[in-house]
C-alpha cells in the first residue's frame, strides 16, 4: 500500500482521499489503514518542489488564472510539515506568498506577505472552508482534512476502485453532508469524490484527470473541482514536480516571504 | 503628460496588449515563466474622489490617472526590483508627474546576510492601520482621499542591512536623509489649526531636517509566537512642532519598543509596546513641541462566519509630564489618549467581491473615523472600487474631528496587465 503522492498542494488537492478513504486492505481496520494513507499520501519524500496553476470558470464562463510555486518539506514523518507558496500571476498577486506551518491535530500557523505593502500577515487558522485564492477549492482541501473529522465507510468495490463514503463527526462547521469518492486499487489516489448536502443534492465534484509517477511517487498531475450549486469550476495542474531536493528548514521563514527563496522555487 | 510618463503609459500598454495574448494562449501545454512572456507588470487606474459638502476648502478629493509600471529581475544573485507610476492628477497645479516607488538592488552577502540598497518600502510591527514602531513614512494624504492601501505605504531612500540566524534576526535601516510621512499640508484635505479653527492652507511653512534616520529590529520565532524588539532614531514623522521662527518643524525622537504575536484560540492576537522619548523637549516643559509618551498596542483579529472576519485593537497611549494644553499642532493634549478600532471584512462571490468596514473611535476625543469599502475583481484584470471616508467629533480639534470637512467618495477603475 504504498500510494504516494507528491507534496503540498498536490497532496493538498488530492489529499483529501488519501487521507480519508485509502481503506485498501480489508484486512486492515479503518484506523490503520487512514494512518498509513496519511502518512503514503502527506509525507512521499521528505521534501519536494512544484509549479502549479489553476484555472478557474465561473458561471458566466469568465477565466481567472493563478500560477504559483510550491516548496514543502517534512518536520517528522507524519508529523508537522512546512510549506511555501509564491505566486507569479495574474499581476495583481505577483509576489504574494503563503507560509504555512501544518501541525496535525492543532490549527495550523499561516502568514501571507503583501508585497506591495511589505506586509508580513498572520492569518488566523479558523476560516478553513473558505475559497483558496478565488478558486473553487478551499483552504482545507489546501492544507488537508483530518482523518478524524470523518467517519468512513467502505459502500462497495469494483476491479478498479473501493467505494467509500465519508460522514463528518462534526456537521457544523462545513457546508456538506457527507461525501463519496472513488479510490483506484493500484495507486490508491481517489479519482472522483462527490460532496452531497443533507438532502443528497451534490454540492462539488472532484475528478482527478492525470496521474504520473515520478521518482517512484505517484503524483496527480491535473483535476478538477466542479461547483454544481454556482455552476463554476477550476482546473489545477502540477509541473516540474521534484522531490527529496534536501530544502533546509530555514527556507520557510519571515525571510522568505519577503525575499522567495530562488534557489529552491528554480525548476529542477 | 512629461516624457517618461508617457514611455510609461505606452510601455504599459504594450505590456497589457502582450499580457491578453499570452494568457489567451497560455492555458494549454506552455508553461512560461512570467519573465519571459512578460516583461512588465502594472496597472492603469483612474481614481474619482468628490467630498461631501465641505464647509471649507476643496471640493474634490481625488481626480487622478495613473500608470505603474513594474519589473524585477536577477543578475548573478543580485535582485533588483523596480516599480514607478507615472500620472495626471488634475488636482495638483502641475498636473503630470512621476514616483518611483521602489527601484533597489538586494545583494546577499554571504549566506546569512543580505544587504538592500535604494528606494524600498519597509514595514514591521502589528497593528493593523496603527502603527507604533514602524516610523517608516506613511502616505496619510493618500489614505484619508482613497487610493488603494498599498499608497499607505510611502517609499524610503534607504540601506537595509539583514541578519539571520536560527534563533534571532537583525534588521538594521539606514536613511542618509530623513523620510517623513506624507502628511495633510493642505493640499488636498483640510484639518485644524490652532487659533484659526478647520483650515485647508495653501501649503504650510515646514523646516525640514538635513539629518538621517535609524531603525532597527530584532526578531525571532519562539514556537508559534513572534517576538520583536526595535529602536528607533530620527524625527517625529510629521511637523509636530513649532519653532522659534514660528515655522513648522519636526522634532527629534527616540523610540523603543517590543511586540508579541501569536495565535489565540481561533484567532490571531498581538500586542506591542512602544516608548517615544521627545529629545528636543525631553522635560515637556517646551509647548509647541509634543512630549514624550508611552503607547500600547492590544489586538485581536478571528473569522466569525466564514467569509466574514473581524479585528478589534485597543490603543492606549500615556504623555508624559502634561501640565497645560500646548500650542503644538497636536490638536488635543490630554494625559491619556485611547483609541478602539474595529475591522469588519467579508468576501462574496467567490472572494469577486471584498467589503471592508473599518473604524477608529476615540473614548477619549469623542471623535472617529470610519472607512467603508467595496471592491469588485470583475476578473484577472479590471477591478472597481467604491468607498467612503467620514470623520466626525464632538469638536472641531481633535485628532479625527479636525477632518470632518473631508467626508469624502471615491471610486476608483483598474486594469492589471
Amino acid at each position: 500500500m504504498s500510494t504516494r503522492i507528491y507534496l503540498g498542494l498536490l497532496t493538498i488537492f488530492a489529499s483529501l482521499w488519501f487521507t480519508n478513504h485509502a481503506f485498501a486492505q480489508t484486512s486492515l481496520s479503518a484506523d490503520e489503514i487512514v494512518s498509513k494513507a496519511n502518512l503514503a499520501a502527506y509525507y512521499a519524500g521528505k521534501d519536494g518542489r512544484s509549479d502549479a496553476r489553476m484555472k478557474i470558470v465561473d458561471e458566466q464562463g469568465r477565466e481567472q488564472f493563478r500560477q504559483f510555486v510550491i516548496i514543502r518539506r517534512d518536520r517528522e514523518e507524519g508529523g508537522e510539515q512546512d510549506i511555501l507558496v509564491v505566486f507569479s500571476r495574474p499581476s495583481d498577486v505577483r509576489n504574494t506568498s503563503f507560509l504555512v506551518n501544518k501541525k496535525p491535530g492543532s490549527d495550523d500557523d499561516r502568514w501571507l506577505y503583501l508585497p506591495g505593502l511589505d506586509l508580513v500577515k498572520r492569518i488566523a487558522a479558523s476560516d478553513k472552508r473558505t475559497s483558496f485564492v478565488g478558486s473553487h477549492y478551499y483552504y482545507e482541501d489546501v492544507s488537508g482534512r483530518a482523518p478524524q473529522a470523518d467517519q468512513h465507510e467502505l459502500v462497495g468495490q469494483d476491479e478498479q476502485y473501493y467505494q467509500l463514503k465519508h460522514t463528518p463527526v462534526d456537521a457544523s462547521n462545513v457546508e456538506f453532508a457527507y461525501y463519496t469518492t472513488a479510490i483506484d486499487k493500484t495507486t490508491f489516489i481517489p479519482m472522483l469524490i462527490n460532496y452531497y448536502g443533507a438532502s443528497d443534492q451534490l454540492l462539488r465534484t472532484v475528478e482527478v484527470q492525470k496521474v504520473e509517477t515520478i521518482q517512484g511517487y505517484p503524483t496527480v498531475l491535473e483535476s478538477k473541482i466542479t461547483d454544481h450549486l454556482r455552476n463554476g469550476y477550476t482546473l489545477m495542474q502540477f509541473a516540474f514536480t521534484h522531490y527529496d531536493i534536501d530544502i533546509p528548514a530555514s527556507v520557510f521563514s519571515e525571510r522568505s516571504l519577503r525575499n522567495p527563496p530562488q534557489e529552491w522555487l528554480k525548476r529542477r | 503628460m512629461n516624457k517618461w510618463g508617457l514611455v510609461l503609459v505606452l510601455l504599459s500598454t504594450l505590456s497589457a496588449v502582450k499580457a491578453e495574448q499570452e494568457w489567451s494562449e497560455d492555458w494549454g501545454d506552455s508553461w512560461q515563466d512570467t519573465k519571459d512572456t512578460q516583461l512588465f507588470q502594472g496597472f492603469i487606474e483612474y481614481a474619482r474622489g468628490q467630498k461631501i459638502q465641505p464647509a471649507t476648502g476643496t471640493n474634490e478629493s481625488l481626480n487622478e490617472l495613473r500608470a505603474r509600471i513594474e519589473w524585477q529581475d536577477t543578475f548573478k544573485k543580485v535582485k533588483v526590483e523596480f516599480k514607478a507610476d507615472a500620472y495626471y492628477d488634475a488636482l495638483l497645479s502641475k498636473s503630470e508627474g512621476g514616483e518611483v516607488r521602489e527601484l533597489n538592488a538586494l545583494i546577499p552577502l554571504g549566506e546569512q546576510v543580505e544587504l538592500t540598497l535604494g528606494r524600498q518600502i519597509l514595514t514591521w510591527g502589528t497593528g493593523d492601520y496603527l502603527f507604533i514602531n514602524d516610523l517608516f513614512p506613511k502616505d496619510w494624504q493618500s489614505f484619508f482621499i482613497g487610493r488603494d492601501d498599498e499608497y499607505l505605504k510611502a517609499p524610503s531612500d534607504a540601506v537595509k542591512l539583514d541578519i539571520f540566524s536560527k534563533h534571532i534576526n537583525f534588521n538594521l535601516v539606514y536613511s542618509p536623509q530623513f523620510d517623513s510621512d506624507r502628511y495633510i499640508d493642505g493640499t488636498r484635505l483640510s484639518f485644524y489649526l490652532p487659533g484659526s479653527g478647520i483650515l485647508q492652507p495653501d501649503g504650510l511653512n515646514v523646516q525640514r531636517p538635513d539629518d538621517n534616520e535609524v531603525s532597527l529590529r530584532a526578531y525571532g520565532k519562539l514556537n508559534a509566537i513572534e517576538w520583536a524588539v526595535y529602536g528607533y532614531r530620527g524625527f517625529f514623522n510629521s511637523p509636530e512642532g513649532i519653532n522659534t521662527n514660528s515655522e513648522l518643524f519636526f522634532p527629534r525622537l527616540r523610540v523603543l519598543g517590543a511586540s508579541l504575536r501569536t495565535t489565540i484560540g481561533a484567532g490571531v492576537g498581538h500586542i506591542e509596546l512602544g516608548s517615544f522619548a521627545s529629545l528636543d523637549d525631553t522635560s515637556g516643559n517646551n509647548p509647541n513641541i509634543p512630549n514624550s509618551r508611552t503607547k500600547l498596542l492590544l489586538g485581536y483579529e478571528q473569522e466569525l462566519v466564514t467569509n466574514l472576519t473581524a479585528g478589534l485593537q485597543w490603543q492606549s497611549e500615556k504623555i508624559a509630564d502634561v501640565t497645560a494644553p500646548t500650542a503644538a499642532l497636536e490638536p488635543s493634549q490630554q494625559k491619556w489618549q485611547n483609541l478602539l478600532t474595529l475591522r469588519l471584512r467579508h468576501q462574496a462571490l467567490q472572494q469577486k467581491l471584498t467589503n471592508n468596514l473599518f473604524i477608529f473611535y476615540s473614548p477619549t476625543d469623542r471623535d472617529h473615523h470610519l472607512r467603508l469599502s467595496s471592491q469588485y475583481r470583475y476578473d484577472d484584470h479590471w477591478s472597481f472600487t467604491l468607498g467612503l471616508m467620514w470623520f466626525e467629533g464632538k469638536t472641531t480639534e481633535t485628532f479625527w474631528a479636525q477632518f470632518q470637512e473631508n467626508n469624502n467618495v471615491y471610486f476608483r477603475t483598474r486594469y492589471n496587465f
